[in-house]
């Protein structure tokens, strides 16, 4: 039998695709449902949370004390928002973030998202994007106290950590600003407008990543870009020719400078990317361009991006993170189906290492905590290598 | 006619700079506004629902064409007043359910209803199952879509037919349901009558339940 390691540990062997004493364990979650959680776990809930890029479901930075409850092997750590604030709420009862998107808060049957209301560049034209209130990366409250922190965790804990300093990333942000219909309008009608957005928007990820990668590149096993979304569960958004043209030359730009930099600081780190949905026509091109893991595995996606299936694909080039669904079975799941689809995804993915199990998506605030606490405590039973079929 | 090929070729190809002076020049050729429609920007659209069904066309290309046939339909709608030849397929009333304000899908599944031939009723966002009945009493459509994006908010299509139900109007109408978290099982369960993955299946889906329903 081999030795037990530390969650450190763990997680860089599975990056290394060699197999580790069981699957490491990750977390991602929204606001909403990490309450629940911290609820349920008897863990006191603050007032208020800093959350982390901005979007919809306010990404939160998951505690230590969670982390260890759990025992989970991950931990998430990024800047705070520059202008030393975090998403504000305007007299007109809108929340505004540092990109001055504006959006309001829906309730629905479980809980609420932050939606975005007019688009703050809609009816903008190239010029327009010089003058803008851009979010600044060498603003000094984004890093402040983050070094200390970071090497903290690293010091005190054996926890693997995740690190992410985009805000909002370049295709993903360009729909905030724009308007999903717009930008998408504009990708086939207005390439000039679209080609001035995704150099700023690179120009700021880059710029967020090179002051991060250069205060706690060393402490940090995992570099997270700011998520993108490429692909719905159907298809990918624009066809693979059009993302080759007007996707992927953003991508190359800012993995390669992240790589470069990362590996300076640590040899070992490794490039996390995320995108939902069905992203298997990409996904070689991104590997081409420097990504490592990719995040979220997601096992309700068309057919040709599911999980088994990207691990035969890729497997030998990347590694993986997420694969539980939280569309059907965390929301909706019994404990015995939540299992199963535990043991599925493991005995998929895991072989050889390069996974690292989550929920496929943030835990929405529809997902019950005990069911959360199902997935992990049937990851640590059925996660142990050798992963017996 | 080759006026009619040359617009649906325009709508095909999103050439919506061209598409004014192609309808002006059928008009002038003395085409009836409802045949430019039938014979040019339809045909286009469903040409174009084909290549986004068979994965030919993404997101961008549908939107520029639709853009290239709502061009169109603002020279052409004026003058169909009062036309009592219209052709219309049949009324689609449409509306994104309750806790959920995301609207692209079912703007997508809007434009492909109107390019083939439906009337088409939006009523928006966020919309209560109530505002359900109350416009689907008033408007009295034939097909009705629920749109959700969300998995959290998919449940509000079930409640939606629910109280279609609860007032007596389930029915009178077909009911599609769809959106992202959205499955052939869920619409089973929740007792809608179809299913459409994509805005241009739903097309082919409403059509075949309206030619199916018994004729009242």
């Amino acid at each position: 039998m081999t030795k037990a390691m530390t969650s450190r540990q763990r997680v860089q062997v599975a990056l290394d695709h060699r197999e580790p004493d069981r699957v490491p364990l990750g977390i991602w979650s929204t606001l909403d449902g990490y309450k629940r959680l911290r609820s349920y776990l008897g863990l006191p809930i603050a007032e208020q949370y800093p959350v982390g890029s901005t979007t919809w479901s306010r990404d939160v930075p998951v505690e230590f004390d969670v982390i260890d409850k759990l025992g989970l092997d991950v931990i998430r750590v990024c800047g705070r928002c520059p202008g030393g604030k975090s998403l504000e709420k305007t007299p007109d009862g809108l929340w505004i973030d540092e990109w001055s998107v504006k959006r309001k808060l829906v309730e629905h049957p479980s809980g609420t998202y932050l939606e975005i209301v007019n688009p703050p560049l809609k009816d903008a034209t190239v010029d327009d994007l010089a003058d803008y209130p851009w979010p600044d990366p060498s603003d000094p409250a984004v890093w402040e106290g983050l070094e200390e922190r970071v090497k903290r965790l690293y010091d005190e804990t054996d926890l693997a950590i995740l690190a992410q300093f985009g805000r909002g990333g370049i295709f993903e942000q360009a729909k905030y600003l724009r308007g999903y219909d717009t930008i998408m309008y504009d990708m086939a009608a207005n390439p000039e407008f679209v080609i001035a957005l995704f150099d700023k928007l690179t120009e700021v990820e880059m710029k967020f990543n090179e002051i991060g990668i250069g205060l706690i590149g060393q402490y940090i096993n995992i570099l997270r870009l700011s998520p993108e979304d490429l692909a719905t569960g159907d298809s990918t958004f624009v066809s693979p020719k059009m993302f080759e043209r007007m996707l992927r030359p953003y991508y190359k730009r800012s993995f390669s400078l992240a790589r470069k930099l990362l590996k300076e600081k640590n040899p070992q780190a490794r490039l996390q990317f995320h995108s939902c949905g069905a992203v298997y026509p990409l996904l070689n091109a991104l590997i081409e361009d420097g990504m490592e893991i990719f995040d979220p595995l997601q096992p309700r996606v068309a057919e040709g991006s599911r999980p088994a299936r990207l691990k035969q694909a890729f497997g030998d080039r990347i590694a993986f993170w997420g694969g539980i669904d939280v569309q059907v079975t965390l929301p909706r799941g019994t404990k015995e189906e939540i299992a199963k689809e535990v043991r599925t995804r493991i005995a998929e993915v895991a072989p050889g290492g390069g996974y690292i199990l989550s929920s496929s998506h943030r835990i929405q605030p529809d997902i019950p905590p005990e069911n959360v606490v199902a997935m992990y405590e049937a990851a640590k039973e059925h996660g142990e290598y050798p992963i017996k079929a | 006619m080759e006026i009619f090929e040359q617009i649906s070729n325009a709508v095909i190809e999103g050439e919506f700079g061209e598409i004014t002076d192609l309808v002006q020049s059928a008009l002038d050729q003395g085409i009836g506004a409802n045949e430019v429609i039938r014979e040019g920007l339809s045909k286009g659209m469903t040409e174009v629902g084909r290549r986004f069904r068979e994965g030919e066309y993404f997101m961008p290309e549908v939107l520029v064409s639709a853009k290239t046939m709502n061009t169109a339909l603002s020279i052409l709608k004026p003058l169909l007043v009062g036309d009592t030849t219209q052709e219309n397929v049949g009324t689609f009333l449409i509306g994104t359910v309750k806790g959920d304000v995301h609207d692209i899908g079912k703007n997508m599944v809007s434009m492909m209803m109107e390019g083939a031939g439906f009337r088409v009723i939006d009523i928006g966002v966020d919309v209560k199952p109530e505002v359900f009945v109350k416009e689907i009493t008033e408007k009295q459509p034939d097909v009705v879509g629920l749109s959700a994006l969300l998995s959290t908010t998919m449940i509000s299509q079930k409640e939606t037919i629910e109280a279609l139900k609860e007032a007596g109007v389930r029915d009178r109408v077909i009911v599609l349901v769809g959106g992202a978290p959205v499955d052939q099982n869920w619409a089973n369960t929740i007792g809608a009558d179809g299913y459409a993955p994509n805005a241009s299946v739903a097309v082919e889906k409403a059509k075949e339940l309206l030619q199916r329903r018994p004729h009242s």
